[in-house]
């Protein structure tokens, strides 16, 4: 039976969870990555995201850097960054983060830079709250392992 | 590896325990993954870890080709379309001009009717959006033959 804290966290998690998934942060391939974690690769979920937020400030970078200046942008290159960053956000289940790309690759596709860059400032907006929110989840996860000594299944309604 | 100051990259890693954690079989298949992304490539080579299949990895289709060239065979290529060097396209074009006759089955993060044309027109058997699941990965395999039990 688990404590009181361990219970209070799973509890927690799930409150979370429910809400990403409430707020279309995230869909369904987070919940199958997480069904890819288990005692055999307990940490598979926080490995994958790990190297996801790893890939995707750089592209967010070179995203940042292509629409510095107006003169130079070059639209095809944006493209390249964008399906990159979709590819990623999609296995991850990155669902907002996919959606605002798939904006931003029509801003490009279209050549507007100002539309690139309100497109570009969501886009960076959502990845932060993304990686707080994850980190959020981690933390409380990491926690309730330590209290309980049991790893997290998701409860999602 | 360089060549002509470019560097490519293959990535062999073979599912050494299957299901019930036995070596696998003589008669493993193979898969080539052809995928530039990091975490597309973690999430599938997890996905086949319980499936009776040998994964093989390149980080673009020029180095797909060249482990086709250099006389690698494989029971199924799963290609990416959006790659650097190489795209998927002209990757599958190459294997196909080499008179490869594996199956290949494209994966992009679009649905696009435009983009399916081009990789079966490239040579491709089938067209599969991204994000790969378990349950699509099976069925790809069911279709091809490949028994994963």
């Amino acid at each position: 039976m688990l404590g009181l804290d361990a219970a209070r966290l799973e509890a927690d998690m799930n409150r979370l969870m429910a809400q990403l998934f409430h707020q279309g942060v995230l869909d369904e391939q987070f919940m199958q990555l997480q069904q890819l974690q288990d005692d055999s690769s307990p940490n598979f979920v926080l490995e994958v995201i790990s190297i996801y937020f790893r890939e995707s400030e750089k592209m967010l970078t070179n995203l940042r850097h292509q629409l510095a200046d107006k003169e130079v942008t070059d639209y095809t290159k944006i493209g390249v960054h964008l399906n990159h960053l979709m590819g990623s956000s999609s296995s991850i289940g990155a669902n907002r983060i996919t959606t605002v790309c798939i904006a931003l690759r029509a801003a490009s596709e279209q050549c507007s830079w100002a539309r690139c860059l309100r497109c570009l400032e969501v886009l960076e907006h959502e990845y932060c709250y993304l990686k707080a929110r994850l980190h959020e989840l981690f933390q409380m996860e990491q926690q309730r392992v330590i209290a309980a000594g049991v790893r997290y299944r998701p409860q999602l309604a | 590896m360089a060549l002509g100051g470019a560097r490519f990259r293959y990535i062999i890693s073979s599912n050494t325990l299957g299901r019930f954690g036995l070596a696998m079989g003589e008669g493993a298949k193979r898969i080539l993954l052809v995928e530039d992304t990091e975490v597309n490539r973690v999430v599938v080579r997890r996905l086949v870890r319980e499936l009776n299949v040998s994964l093989e990895e390149a980080e673009n289709g020029q180095a797909a080709v060249d482990l086709i060239r250099g006389g690698r065979t494989y029971d199924l290529i799963l290609m990416d379309k959006e790659m650097p060097v190489v795209d998927g396209h002209e990757a599958t074009r190459q294997i196909r001009s080499l008179g490869v006759t594996t199956p290949i089955v494209a994966l992009s993060g679009d649905s696009l009717e435009s983009d399916r044309d081009l990789f079966l027109q490239a040579g491709a058997d089938e067209f599969q959006p991204k994000p790969l699941t378990r349950d699509k990965l099976i069925n790809i395999f069911s279709r091809y033959g490949l028994d994963y039990d």
